[in-house]
């Protein structure tokens, strides 16, 4: 009898895992890069000399799609170097307009990283500025791309903010 | 009634077994709170991994056609020399190319030949002095003193391995699927592709 009801636990063990497998994966797997800003919920900015573009830029985007979700942004001008350093600066024929690269780390944090803005790139209008530092200071705090959604991290110049679905895979991590 | 209350923990203990097992044994699939770091090991140790550039670039490409319309040159070309370059910038953020001299091999679209220098706004893995890759080219704008190219965008190189593989720069699909075509149909696909640009049938992408 024992036996029986052991065997009948270990394949409702088996099942339940099964099910569980199969369960909808949380859209949470689909654009976190598996990197974080800093350990815990307060994420630290210094803007570094940003044109006046950029830095209304970085100020949008941190009230629009940072702020909103559980992290707390603490933004600097021109200090030490922070947890993400923001810079605008013209750099020339590189075939990017922006990109982020974390310089100090420890899996999963990432301690110290940059966004570079390249002004040489484009001719931004307000709306490339906010897509652009939209999608770099996602990448510092843990996205990575999606596309075809309605958030910048899809790389469309007209997405000026995070989606929802970016803001709840912040809100698990942070 | 001992066997029955013996019946009992052991079905007690069973239903722990399965809620543990539910609750944390399944629990990896489908995180409830916080996300599994990327890249680690079993046994939980860093691993070694600088997380990866993200980059939002002036080209992306889906089409090999497209990509070589776009670009200045394609070369299969050796490296021979990495040197640090210019520096651009500013105070508090300061970028140094590397400046990568090659020596082509084998022009496969344009007319680049010879000895050429790229210049990389970071030391790319691939620009290892002896490394022999296909890279498509870009004429650089901002050194109109003399002639400096530069990979396309992020995608644009493919390192021929010792295996004799091709080794992409980029991590994205379409790169993966160009390099698996391996460096003889590489060479004849862009070929074909040169045919169609010089005929005007391709274009060059447009910026994103």
């Amino acid at each position: 009898m024992a036996s029986i009801l052991g065997h009948l636990l270990r394949r409702l063990a088996i099942i339940a895992c099964s099910l569980a497998l199969l369960a909808p994966i949380p859209a949470q797997a689909t654009n976190v890069t598996g990197w974080r800003a800093g350990t815990n919920s307060t994420v630290t900015f210094n803007k570094s000399s940003l044109t006046a573009l950029f830095d209304a830029a970085f100020n949008y985007n941190d009230a629009n799609s940072i702020e909103p979700t559980d992290i707390n942004t603490l933004v600097f001008v021109n200090t030490f170097p922070e947890e993400v350093n923001v810079y605008d600066a013209y750099y020339g024929d590189t075939g990017w307009y922006g990109i982020w690269d974390c310089q100090s780390y420890s899996l999963p944090y990432c301690y110290q990283s940059r966004v570079r803005i390249n002004l040489s790139a484009r001719n931004y209008s307000l709306a490339d500025s906010r897509s652009l530092i939209c999608e770099e200071v996602g990448h510092s705090v843990g996205l990575d791309h999606h596309y075809g959604w309605q958030s910048c991290m899809s790389q469309s110049w007209n997405q000026t903010k995070l989606d929802s679905h970016d803001m709840d895979h912040l809100n698990s991590i942070y | 009634m001992g066997p029955v209350f013996g019946h009992r923990r052991r079905f007690g203990l069973g239903l722990a077994v399965v809620v543990s097992i539910v609750m944390g044994g399944c629990s990896a699939a489908q995180p409830s709170a916080k996300i599994q770091p990327a890249g680690e090991d079993a046994a939980g140790a860093a691993a070694p991994v600088p997380p990866a550039p993200q980059i939002r670039e002036v080209y992306r490409f889906d089409s090999l056609p497209v990509m070589v319309a776009t670009s200045d040159g394609v070369v299969l070309a050796t490296v021979t020399d990495v040197q640090n370059g210019r520096t651009v910038g500013e105070v508090g953020d300061t970028l140094t190319f590397a400046e990568v001299t090659m020596r082509v091999d084998e022009t496969l679209f344009g007319s680049v030949t010879g000895s050429i220098v790229l210049e990389l706004d970071t030391r790319a893995a691939w620009a290892e002095v002896g490394a022999q890759s296909i890279v498509f080219l870009h004429r650089k704008t901002d050194s109109p003193q003399r002639e400096v190219f530069r990979p396309v965008n992020s995608q644009s190189v493919f390192v021929l391995a010792q295996s004799g593989d091709l080794v992409p720069s980029g991590d994205d699909e379409f790169s993966e699927d160009v390099a698996r075509l391996g460096p003889d149909a590489l060479r004849r696909q862009i070929a074909s592709a040169a045919t169609l640009v010089e005929a005007g049938e391709v274009k060059p992408a447009q910026v994103n």
